[in-house]
């Protein structure tokens, strides 16, 4: 049997994955590079919702794809530092083990279907390919299965959708097929990059309802990466703030929300209640919090 | 001033073979400087394409868009260019609308040299860095690219061009929405400042409804080209009468506390 199963089915609040002193370095240009994520630590449980929030350049999307391993694989790009994942090291593992990984552990849900879709190729088979290979039985069972995943991610006309191509769905629906691909695997972890970000208020309320019912009844975890605090403090129980690359506040939701201890994370918090309080005048992050912090970042060991 | 926009409608015909989609239905509207209107929907509900015909980028296919009671369809050239002038355009993507390989300085110089905003070289750049001021950015970023500049600046920079010309409106298409929440609330602030400063009017176009009543004095809400409910700020937002406006408001997601 997979041992896919086995780690669906681990007890609650073990560790999954383990990030410590992770360390994220990017080429930027011929001769420039950036260190993108600077001594990262975090973990996530079994079953537990993990939210990343930071802004644009803030590293949360490279951590992200570090512990997917989907990061380009440029000898220039140099990632060090430990990614554990349901105790075991990643970082040096050879191929096939991120290969397993990628094909029966990690779900990922990007922003843009349509770059991770294949434009050419039937919604069915995008599915099916998802399916892990000790799971595939007859044709007409992986049909079925592919139908099942269709559905449970929201996509009532399952048997429509599957024959259909990408190009043919809307912008909603599409994000719905990369859920239905994602859990097709039932794997121990989703992790979700901007999932409803491209959408309409209306379809994001709805996709995100779906995304919250499918971790729900398969007990997978989820790390939701976002810039909208909105959605994270709806989605998450624990949550993560990053900013230029540094991990600087880390607690419960609902306590982050409240009482943010971080200078960063209350100055994000009151610029983004200030949007949102009709009462409130516009704030945003003044440039000389961002100055101290660029240069904590710069200090720092 | 009065921008006014008639009975608009666009059809788009792609091949003779297909379908016609009707993008905008019989849509009307009003602006006036010092005015701060939002023009609210989802995707595909025809509101860029409405902006479009606001700024005489594309044509309609029926109905008039006026400027004080004159059709501009109907301008002279001359007319034509002071309408130009008047109502400016800021677009969603800045990376987009800024020449890659031209500085601040000239980004924002040429429109004014242009227009005849001013001549010499000396009151060009004069002119430039008081628009630059306004939109509170000092004289170092005369010498960056755009790539030099964050996303916000970026922004700030094409609004700087676009009130360069001393426009009375300015129509905003998605202007704010691909920013992060501080950089949002200091473009937003920046716009604000111009309105209360300079009188300048704004068509806001958006699918942000926060940002929306946070800043808008009147709205107009769009669905699949129409215009479907239309109010002052407080009316719509506290008692929405048509079912579209109160499923938008409903799927308004706040802050979990």
């Amino acid at each position: 049997m997979s041992s896919q199963v086995e780690t669906t089915e681990h007890a609650a609040g073990t560790p999954l994955v383990e990030l410590e002193n992770l360390r994220v370095v990017l080429p930027t240009g011929d001769r420039s590079e950036v260190e993108a994520v600077r001594r990262v630590d975090l973990v996530v449980r079994h079953g537990e919702r993990v939210g990343i929030v930071g802004e644009s350049g803030s590293g949360k999307s490279v951590t992200g794809r570090a512990i997917a391993g989907l990061l380009p694989t440029s000898p220039r790009v140099r990632v060090s530092g430990s990614i554990r994942f349901d105790g075991r090291e990643m970082i040096g593992a050879p191929d096939t083990a991120w290969d397993t990984i990628r094909r029966e552990h990690v779900g990922m849900i990007f922003q843009d279907p349509l770059t991770f879709l294949n434009p050419t190729m039937r919604i069915w088979r995008q599915v099916a390919e998802s399916i892990p290979r000790e799971r595939e039985g007859s044709e007409a069972a992986r049909r079925q299965a592919v139908h099942r995943f269709l559905r449970q991610a929201g996509l009532d006309d399952a048997e429509q959708v599957a024959m259909g191509f990408p190009h043919e769905l809307s912008g909603g629906m599409r994000q719905r097929v990369l859920i239905a691909i994602a859990i097709a695997k039932l794997p121990s972890l989703i992790i979700a990059d901007e999932p409803t970000t491209a959408l309409d208020a209306t379809v994001q309320k709805r996709v995100l309802q779906t995304l919250d019912d499918t971790v729900s009844e398969l007990r997978t975890s989820l790390i939701l990466i976002s810039h909208d605090l909105a959605v994270v403090s709806r989605m998450t129980d624990r949550i993560y703030v990053m900013y230029a690359g540094r991990m600087v506040e880390e607690g419960p939701t609902a306590q982050v929300m409240r009482e943010p201890r971080h200078p960063y994370t209350q100055a994000l918090l009151r610029s983004v209640r200030s949007l949102i309080d009709p009462d409130t005048e516009l704030y945003s992050i003044p440039p000389s919090l961002r100055r101290e912090l660029a240069a904590e970042v710069r200090d720092a060991p | 001033m009065l921008l006014e926009a008639k009975n608009v409608s666009k059809i788009f015909q792609a091949r003779r073979t297909s379908r016609p989609v009707q993008a905008v239905a019989d849509a009307s509207l009003k602006a006036r400087p010092g005015q701060f209107v939002a023009i609210v929907g989802e995707s595909g509900s025809g509101k860029s394409t409405l902006a479009r015909i606001l700024l005489d980028l594309i044509p309609a296919t029926s109905g008039t868009v006026e400027l004080d009671g004159t059709p501009v369809a109907a301008m002279t050239a001359e007319q034509r260019k002071a309408y130009r002038r008047c109502v400016q355009a800021v677009f969603q993507d800045p990376a987009g609308s800024l020449n890659p390989r031209k500085k601040v300085e000239r980004i924002v110089g040429e429109v004014i040299r242009l227009h005849r905003i001013a001549t010499t070289r000396d009151e060009v750049r004069q002119k430039v860095l008081d628009v630059l001021e306004l939109v509170g950015m000092s004289e170092r970023f005369l010498e960056r690219y755009p790539h030099e500049l964050s996303g916000g600046q970026r922004q700030r920079v094409l609004i700087a061009r676009a009130i360069a010309l001393n426009p009375r409106i300015v129509i905003a298409d998605e202007a704010v929405s691909a920013l992060d929440a501080s950089v949002k609330a200091g473009v937003l602030r920046v716009m604000a400042d111009l309105k209360d400063r300079l009188g300048v009017g704004y068509v806001f176009i958006t699918h942000d409804l926060p940002v929306v009543k946070k800043v808008a004095d009147y709205v107009y809400v769009m669905r699949a080209g129409r215009i479907v409910e239309e109010g002052p700020k407080e009316a719509i937002f506290t008692s929405p009468s048509h079912p579209y406006t109160q499923a938008l408001l409903a799927a308004t997601l706040g802050l979990m506390e």
